[in-house]
């Protein structure tokens, strides 16, 4: 089969590479032509190195150094000239802080600062101690600083599940302590209560030392004895108050900073599912314990403690009836997974399932392992792109997908998603730099995502697509400037695909054919962009041949002939995307076949008018033929029919609109055996007999929103009705 | 999974009350007092939000309006004029666990404490606010308010007043930090429980203007108003105010209006016939002061004394030539 075409089409159809033009370069060498801009990562103001700050609770909890720089700037810089050489100072810093880190010099960033301005400043003959004049201010943040690697995911959630967890620990640490203050209060008034109190040595500690000599405490105890004690609390009940004072006193589950794991408190933070789970299960009973303690004092604190109901209730009290509303109360467990396998990922899920309040940080660091295989598998991959997919149809967890490298700009979701009451996966790829981790996202292999399972307002409030360039298209595209051999400039449209990706990665040179640039000048071989290729229908594919543009350590603009595998790979890729979109509110297939029908119906209409015109007499207008404007729209459905009034009282009896009555006491006033207040306190007519006709009429006069009716007389001998019913007339 | 035990919690102690249970001595507001229709619906808040009266705590300054906390069987301060908020803020911070309402009127709320209240809209701690607004002086005998029509002739304007009312809604409505702002009338007494009910139950600063009749001194203001349903305008929303049957039935000019949209609020707020009545703005989303600012610590009596130690010893006087 490929002896008939050419040998491009032959290694890219069966990986047949014996008839391949001869090239000076192995593919391994190569990397993605996109890349040519960023040969020098540590010259580029990128989210790294990030900037974990201290203190929880207090300013920002992480910030990237080119925004803290910025900051600082702002703060001790005018605009204009004047301070421009400040800037570039300052900047530089930035860049030499930035380049001691990616050597691995880790350093606060105080001390990073002040070393780097040595450094500068000593390059320059500078005497070290003018050292310190001129140097920019330092940002004033302070704290760790962490460059793009495969801790950068833990520490980060880390901090951002201290943040969140800090202050809810210092809720409940703070009711535990108000609580346990109450307790003591009522032993303490017990106490007080009690002969002892009374007895002579406590009445002197009591009074102080000052007017010892005028006191005689024994005179004094003697008195008080003659008084009858109080009741002293019942036994039940201190015992009950004590046991309640025990159990929050020995709670290990937050200190007094809220910080969870503590010394001498349960640990928060686990490496593995199964030492979570575990852990979890371990402290149940002391969960139910304090849970149970809480609720007894806050009942006995408020006096509202009744035996004879609750007792039933705190003695069935038992681990099983923790709810999620309990679990809330404590702090949430941290699993960091530094490298995802298949059986770990079936633990995460297990986990997530149980709706347990876990945080997950799921690390991959190989998503296209799948690709490296010789044999055909069905699997795309165990990487954690598949986890997060997974995770999203539990429905009830948060999900967070980003590379490492994305997670700054993903901030606020990071945070939200170890606030939420819910489990909470975050799913992390971590490449070999900061340039591979970004590029997961580039290429859609990791695309990043949250979803929120509280959010209200459908799959639209709940899910988001965010953060991922240009994320309407199938892949993101970028302007590529390159030199020809002419010296001429030359400016071409390429995407960053599945391919490019993959083109990074060693393991998979064999799946690339390295050829000259002008191997294909004469357009024998159909040379096509994997983009375009991806486009083309089976037939047109059979006469092309796809490539993508790399560069080699020279930066020379290459093109590589990409195998059947690969361009396989990108299709399933671009499906995977695609979904998400959809999820997204991108092309959302739904709504296009709605406006399809929308339009197919239109069109039907249009042709029914059009079919209904012609046979109409040549005088009608052909304006009365227009067809609604918004054919799809469904057409409102008829305003609901007036609502007849409620059927009032027969005008003879006398009635009041009691639901109007405003309370104001004036017909009660006249007559309140006649009038009376319902449970709302509004008036209604208790007994017409109570009282006169004439009472009825002025009540009505007298009402301010003139809601009484006094109906006809009852009694037709009471004097003066002809008048009465005149001035009736106007309320009936 | 079971339910949280705080709600089983609930469930357990019932308590359950009636009107008489808030009811105190009987008001001497005037026959026909707008006042008695906002005590009745907060009276029946009361009971159906089953509050405890010791838990309850009624904040007002002076005027009419303000005797209100004397009629009702829970705890009240009968302050000072337009100083309620600052004693309520007070009483909120260091007792959260209390049901903060306070009750002022137009001249209380929008003359002498109007810092007060702007401050209070700001700082968005968890409380109550009802405006009862009749548009005048009456516990003084008759004296213009800020919010007395252009025109009123009282004591201390007998040509009439020369300015446009101040409308305290849209003032309201323009402080960034405003979470919940809402407008009743007295006639509509339904309506005035519904809304200060929904108001309770935001958790922030509620800020509620009931519309009420003076019947002694502004006796027909409302006139046209009361007796022509037609001229009001009810606000319903799903995320708002949902007018019952029978209240639809008399008051039919209804519009719907979500309380989320500052601004179709402000457009409302600036008409004055008809008159505009219900959740004109909730935003659930604004901080409380009260939570921003938890103490570290307790304030206990150790801590108390220790501090008082602390203090005093900076006044500690040394013996001539003790070493310092």
């Amino acid at each position: 089969m490929s002896h008939g075409a050419s040998p491009l089409a032959a290694f890219h159809r069966v990986g047949d590479r014996s008839r391949l033009p001869q090239t000076d370069l192995p593919a391994a060498t190569l990397r993605p032509a996109l890349f040519g801009r960023y040969k020098d990562l540590d010259a580029l103001r990128t989210d790294f190195p990030l900037l974990l700050t201290q203190a929880p609770g207090v300013g920002p909890w992480v910030i990237s150094l080119a925004d803290a720089v910025d900051a600082m700037l702002r703060e001790t810089t005018r605009p204009g000239a004047h301070d421009e050489e400040m800037r570039r100072k300052a900047l530089a810093l930035e860049e030499a802080v930035r380049r001691k880190l990616r050597q691995g010099q880790s350093a606060s960033l105080p001390q990073s600062w002040e070393a780097a301005w040595r450094e500068l400043a000593n390059g320059k003959n500078a005497p070290p101690e003018s050292a310190s004049q001129g140097a920019p201010a330092a940002p004033r943040f302070t704290g760790e600083l962490i460059d793009c690697d495969r801790g950068t995911a833990a520490r980060l959630v880390r901090r951002a599940w201290l943040e969140s967890e800090r202050r809810k620990g210092r809720a409940l640490h703070a009711r535990v302590q108000r609580l346990e203050q109450k307790l003591a209060d009522i032993l303490q008034a017990d106490f007080m209560h009690s002969g002892a109190a009374r007895e002579a040595e406590r009445l002197e500690k009591a009074v102080g030392g000052t007017d010892h000599a005028v006191f005689d405490f024994d005179a004094m105890a003697r008195v008080l004895s003659s008084a009858p004690a109080a009741d002293p609390l019942p036994a039940r009940r201190r015992r009950r108050i004590e046991d309640a004072i025990d159990a929050l006193q020995s709670q290990r589950f937050v200190g007094p900073d809220g910080l969870p794991g503590g010394s001498g408190h349960h640990p928060f933070e686990f490496d593995a599912c199964t030492a979570a789970r575990e852990a979890f299960s371990d402290r149940l009973d002391d969960m139910q314990r304090l849970v149970r303690a809480i609720a007894i004092a806050e009942l006995e604190a408020d006096n509202h403690y009744d035996e004879t109901r609750h007792d039933r209730f705190f003695e069935a009290f038992d681990a099983g009836r923790l709810g999620p509303g309990d679990f809330e109360l404590f702090p949430s467990y941290l699993v960091c997974i530094e490298e995802l396998d298949r059986g770990e990922r079936n633990r995460v899920l297990d986990l997530l399932e149980s709706g347990l309040p876990f945080k997950i940080v799921a690390q991959s660091t190989d998503i296209i392992d799948y690709l490296s295989s010789d044999h055909q598998q069905a699997s795309s991959g165990t990487g954690g792109q598949n986890l997060a997919r997974m995770a999203l149809g539990l429905d009830d967890v948060f999900v967070l997908q980003a590379p490492n490298a994305f997670l700054y700009r993903l901030r606020h979701e990071l945070l939200q998603a170890v606030s939420v009451p819910q489990p909470a996966l975050i799913s992390v790829f971590a490449g070999t730099d900061y340039l591979a981790s970004a590029s997961a996202c580039e290429s859609r292999v990791f695309p990043c995502f949250a979803f929120d399972p509280s959010a209200s307002g459908g799959m639209a409030g709940r899910f988001r697509l965010t953060g991922n360039p240009q994320q309407e298209q199938d892949w993101p595209g970028h302007g590529l400037d390159y030199e020809t051999d002419g010296h001429d400039r030359q400016g071409a449209e390429t995407a960053f695909t599945v391919v490019d990706f993959a083109a990074q990665d060693p393991r998979f040179a064999s799946r690339f054919a390295a050829i000259d640039a002008d191997a294909d000048a004469d357009g024998d071989n159909n040379l096509v962009d994997i983009a375009a290729y991806l486009q083309l229908d089976d037939r047109q594919r059979a006469r092309a041949v796809p490539c993508i543009m790399l560069i080699d350590e020279h930066d020379r603009l290459r093109r590589c002939v990409v195998d059947d595998r690969l361009v396989e790979a990108a299709t399933r890729c671009l499906g995977a995307w695609r979904n998400l979109q959809e999820l997204g509110g991108i092309g959302n297939s739904h709504a296009k076949a709605a406006l399809r029908e929308a339009q197919r119906r239109w069109d039907e209409e249009k042709a029914q008018l059009s079919a209904r015109q012609s046979a109409l007499p040549a005088a009608a207008s052909p304006a009365t033929a227009t067809p609604a404007s918004v054919p799809a729209a469904a057409v409102p459905s008829a305003a609901p029919a007036t609502e007849e009034p409620a059927a009032a009282p027969s005008s003879d009896d006398p009635w009041i609109e009691t639901i109007r009555c405003t309370s104001c006491n004036e017909c009660k006033e006249i007559n309140d055996r006649m009038f009376a207040y319902d449970e709302d306190n509004r008036a209604y007519i208790a007994d017409p007999d109570a009282g006169t006709y004439r009472e009825l009429v002025q009540a009505a006069e007298t009402c301010q929103v003139a809601i009484i009716h006094p109906g006809k007389p009852r009694n037709p001998d009471e004097p003066g009705l002809e008048e009465l019913i005149k001035r009736a007339e106007p309320f009936l | 999974m079971s339910e949280s035990l705080p709600s089983c919690m609930l469930d357990l102690v019932d308590d359950h009350f009636t009107i008489e249970d808030y009811q105190s001595s009987v008001p001497r507001w005037c026959v026909g007092c707008g006042d008695h229709a906002v005590l009745t619906a907060v009276q029946r808040l009361c009971r159906d939000e089953r509050l405890p009266p010791e838990k309850t705590v009624f904040v007002s300054g002076i005027g009419c309006s303000s005797r209100f906390p004397h009629y009702l069987k829970t705890y009240g301060f009968h302050g000072l004029h337009g100083r309620a908020l600052p004693v309520a803020q007070g009483i909120k911070i260091k007792r959260p666990d209390l049901h903060v309402f306070v009750i002022m009127g137009d001249g209380d709320c929008c003359s002498i404490g109007t810092a007060h209240w702007i401050h209070a809209l700001r700082y968005n701690m968890n409380m109550t606010a009802i405006v009862l607004d009749n548009g005048i002086y009456g516990l003084t005998k008759k004296q213009v308010s800020p919010t007395s029509p252009r025109g009123q002739v009282s004591n201390t304007t007998p040509f009439g007043s020369h300015i446009d009312p101040l409308n305290p809604i849209d003032v309201t409505l323009g402080v960034g930090n405003a979470s919940f702002v809402a407008q009743a009338v007295d006639w509509i007494p339904d309506l005035v429980h519904d809304i200060i009910q929904a108001g309770f139950r935001h958790r922030g600063f509620s800020f509620i203007r009931v519309l009420q009749r003076c019947p002694e001194y502004m006796a027909h203001r409302y006139d046209d108003w009361v007796q022509h349903p037609e001229r009001m305008l009810l606000l319903k929303h799903e995320n708002g105010l949902e007018i019952n049957a029978d209240i639809g039935r008399i008051y039919r000019n209804q519009q719907v209006h979500d309380p989320a949209d500052r601004n179709s609020a402000r457009e409302i707020a600036a008409v004055n016939d008809p008159i505009p009545v219900g959740i004109l703005y909730r935003n659930e989303g604004v901080p409380c002061y009260e939570d921003e600012q938890v103490a570290d610590v307790l304030n206990t009596a150790e801590r108390v004394k220790g501090c008082l130690e602390a203090e005093f010893d900076k006044f500690t006087i040394e013996p001539p030539g003790a070493p310092r």
